[in-house]
């Protein structure tokens, strides 16, 4: 008993020391709480938008207070109930909450998640809610990444276009030139060839996806039926089979913490990705990251580049839709979006935003050299996107197709048939 | 001569000591291999973390990684949380799973063994089957966002259950025969005179629980606003676009299982006391 008794006692120290600990910290919660509760009672007078951001607190905490109480203060009537979840809750944390119909107002997501809310119903419709005025200060080829059955479904806000970030000591090893890099996909491809055989490091990355096939200006669908399957596709994939094989493209690479692992550990020379990147390589690899530097991402057949954006979308669950689509249109217009541009290191997705000359300030640092490498192309681009309905879907089977044939050898030709099979059974839905 | 003799011996045991410790050595390193690698990842700043070959010992110390992690997250919060759901977790799971397994251990009464069978066989179904049922029951309850919805759907659970009849079964009926002569009500039986006699099941108990509800991770998410994750969910923020840092996820982490390792030093003796029992009973 006297064991048992000692063991008990130790545990209710240990949670009474650690309850005094916290114990300030809980007053301030319930002060906190009751300083919100009033004008939630008054519901009748004040409509409460309930905002969902992905991971932005408390990093950027002063700039969504302040941009709450500018809103606040301009709108009376609304109040904004901001809650901040980590990427892989948010898309749970949604459809149950729309399922048990407390469904939030105007949420965070990437254009994957939005597209398939949007083919899926759930979402509101901008082009039917916002102005022609209202809707055109976004760069046209990323507010149309949503557009199914011409309703568009998400206002677009923070984004980012890949650049090539390239490790300079690998390259000129290799004996390449630095000043002078690969404009191409092609030219790509020969650096790494030279990079391997010189150094015996990989050459770079590839990401073994659905774009890579939009990128050299192939059509993964058209008229409702799958596209791909011809001679010309083979031979690109076959491209890519062979410089696996020679060591310029590692073998096994398609999650995103793996590929930064191998250029953080030096053994892959050229790496094509977003901003988001420097932040992983800077606080992991220091040292590694002092000797990369960024430029265009070399370019497809297509001659296109492809941003990753970040969308505010509103519910059709949500009480407030009006309410909630004018505050979503605040948080993605011009100045919010520069602001928040300034402070994240980011890109905005309104024409006006993207001219300030911020983002053409090159302060020598990789994220500087990033951002200046990226804003170029950024009126010209476009989210990927197939322009089909169930696009997540096909995306999904035709990456699995496409990492079988790269990462589990099967064969080309099989695999391409089963891929057309599957995404014309998709489509035919 | 005879001092040859012992030497010789002395040698013979050390050189024995060593055939045994090195391989052992060698094992527990390759055992702890990727704590030992977090741990001095976490505790050196500023160094490549991919680099080969991995650093399992750190070269410096710096605690610079705990302290800025410290002042990004709201540690005592996310504690304090997992505190709460620890502790009502174990509490509620140890009386409730003796309870159930007590008559099913002492009592005599029909269809018993039907009820003991049909318990086992809920053991078959997988944990995530149970996700979307208990997320409607706690909705309907109106538990959302509460400590007690995160709680309650793995109070009882079979395998505890199961733990604890076969402690009660070890207990000789003498015991709740003497009990009965004296007048004791049957809880007072079960309270006063079976449960102190399994004390190592309860510990074995206590520290699975502790462990499963300290390491909680995807229901709480599910169920809780980020305020009130407990620290595992809350860990995850740290893996997002603008605050990805290695250093910190590893310097979290390690702050967030050394109340594990505390308690398993605690409960040593009782768990190993308590795994044997279950197997022999």
């Amino acid at each position: 008993m006297s064991g048992l008794k000692k063991l008990l006692f130790v545990s209710m120290m240990f949670i009474l020391v650690l309850g005094t600990l916290a114990a300030c910290n809980n007053t301030k919660e319930t002060v906190k709480e009751k300083e919100v509760d009033p004008p939630k009672e008054k519901k009748e007078e004040t409509t409460t938008v309930e905002f969902w951001t992905i991971s932005l607190q408390p990093t950027f905490n002063d700039y969504f207070i302040d941009l709450i109480a500018n809103y606040e203060s301009e709108n009376p009537g609304v109040k904004i109930d901001w809650k901040d979840f980590p990427y892989d809750a948010i898309q749970n944390k949604l459809l149950t909450s729309i399922a048990s119909k407390q469904a939030p107002d105007v949420v965070n997501l990437n254009t994957e998640l939005a597209s398939q809310m949007a083919s899926k119903g759930a979402l509101t419709d901008f082009n039917k809610q916002l102005t022609e005025e209202q809707r055109s200060i976004y760069f046209d080829g990323i507010y149309n990444s949503t557009v199914v059955d011409n309703g568009a479904y998400a206002l677009p806000w923070y984004t980012g276009i890949p650049v090539l970030y390239i490790n300079t000591d690998l390259v000129e090893k290799a004996g390449l030139d630095i000043k002078a890099p690969p404009q191409t996909k092609a030219d790509l491809a020969n650096w790494g060839k030279q990079i391997q055989e010189k150094t015996g490091s990989f050459g770079y990355v590839f990401t073994m996806e659905t774009r890579s096939i939009l990128e050299e200006g192939f059509k993964v669908a058209e008229g409702g039926k799958a596209a791909f399957n011809n001679d010309e596709v083979k031979a690109y994939i076959q491209s890519n089979i062979e410089l696996i094989k020679d060591g310029v493209i590692p073998k096994d690479i398609p999650a995103f913490a793996q590929q930064v692992q191998l250029f953080g550990s030096e053994q892959v020379a050229m790496m094509i990705s977003s901003s988001s990147f420097i932040n992983q390589l800077k606080t992991a690899s220091p040292d590694v990251y002092k000797k990369t530097i960024a430029v265009p991402a070399p370019l497809g057949k297509a001659g296109i580049r492809f941003t990753n954006s970040m969308n505010l979308v509103v519910p059709n669950a949500s009480d407030n839709a009006e309410a909630a689509t004018a505050f979503a249109h605040y948080v993605t217009n011009d100045a919010n979006q520069l602001a928040f541009s300034k402070v994240a290191n980011t890109l905005p997705s309104t024409k006006a935003a993207a001219k300030d000359e911020f983002f053409y300030q090159n302060d020598g640092t990789l994220e500087g050299q990033a951002k200046t490498a990226s804003v170029e192309s950024l009126d010209k681009a476009s989210d990927f996107y197939l322009g089909i309905e169930n696009a997540n879907d096909v995306n999904k089977a035709f990456n699995k197709r496409l990492q079988n044939i790269y990462i589990n050898d099967q064969d080309l030709n099989t695999e391409l048939d089963a891929a057309e099979k599957e995404i014309n059974d998709i489509l035919s839905r | 001569m005879d001092k040859a003799m012992k030497n010789r011996k002395v040698l013979k045991a050390i050189q024995n000591k060593f055939l045994i410790y090195i391989p052992l050595t060698l094992f527990a390193l390759l055992m702890m291999g990727p704590f030992l690698w977090l741990l001095s990842v976490s505790l050196m700043p500023g160094k490549n973390v991919f680099a080969f070959p991995p650093a399992i010992f750190p070269t410096f110390i710096d605690f610079k990684n705990y302290v800025d992690v410290w002042r990004y997250m709201d540690f005592l919060k996310y504690i304090w949380n997992t505190v709460i759901i620890t502790f009502f977790g174990v509490v509620f799971s140890i009386l409730l799973c003796s309870l159930t397994a007590y008559p099913l251990a002492i009592f005599k009464f029909k269809g018993k063994n039907i009820i003991f069978v049909a318990l086992i066989a809920t053991m078959i179904i997988p944990a995530a089957a149970g996700l979307v049922v208990n997320y409607l029951t706690i909705n309907k309850l109106g538990l959302i966002n509460t400590f007690t919805g995160v709680v309650l759907p793995s109070l009882v659970t079979v395998f505890n259950v199961f733990l604890f009849r076969q402690a009660f079964m070890g207990i000789p009926s003498d015991i709740r025969d003497s009990g009965k002569m004296d007048g004791a009500s049957e809880f007072r039986i079960w309270w006063q005179l079976m449960m102190p006699m399994i004390k190592p099941a309860i510990a074995v108990v206590a520290l699975f629980e502790f462990m499963a509800s300290w390491n909680s991770f995807l229901w709480p998410i599910i169920v809780l606003n980020t305020d009130k994750y407990p620290l595992a969910s809350a860990l995850s923020t740290l893996n997002g676009q603008f605050s990805f840092n290695f250093g910190w996820i590893a310097a979290g982490t390690v702050i967030s299982v050394l109340p594990i390792i505390i308690v398993f030093l605690l409960t040593q003796k009782y768990f190993m006391e308590g795994i044997s029992g279950a197997i022999k009973g």
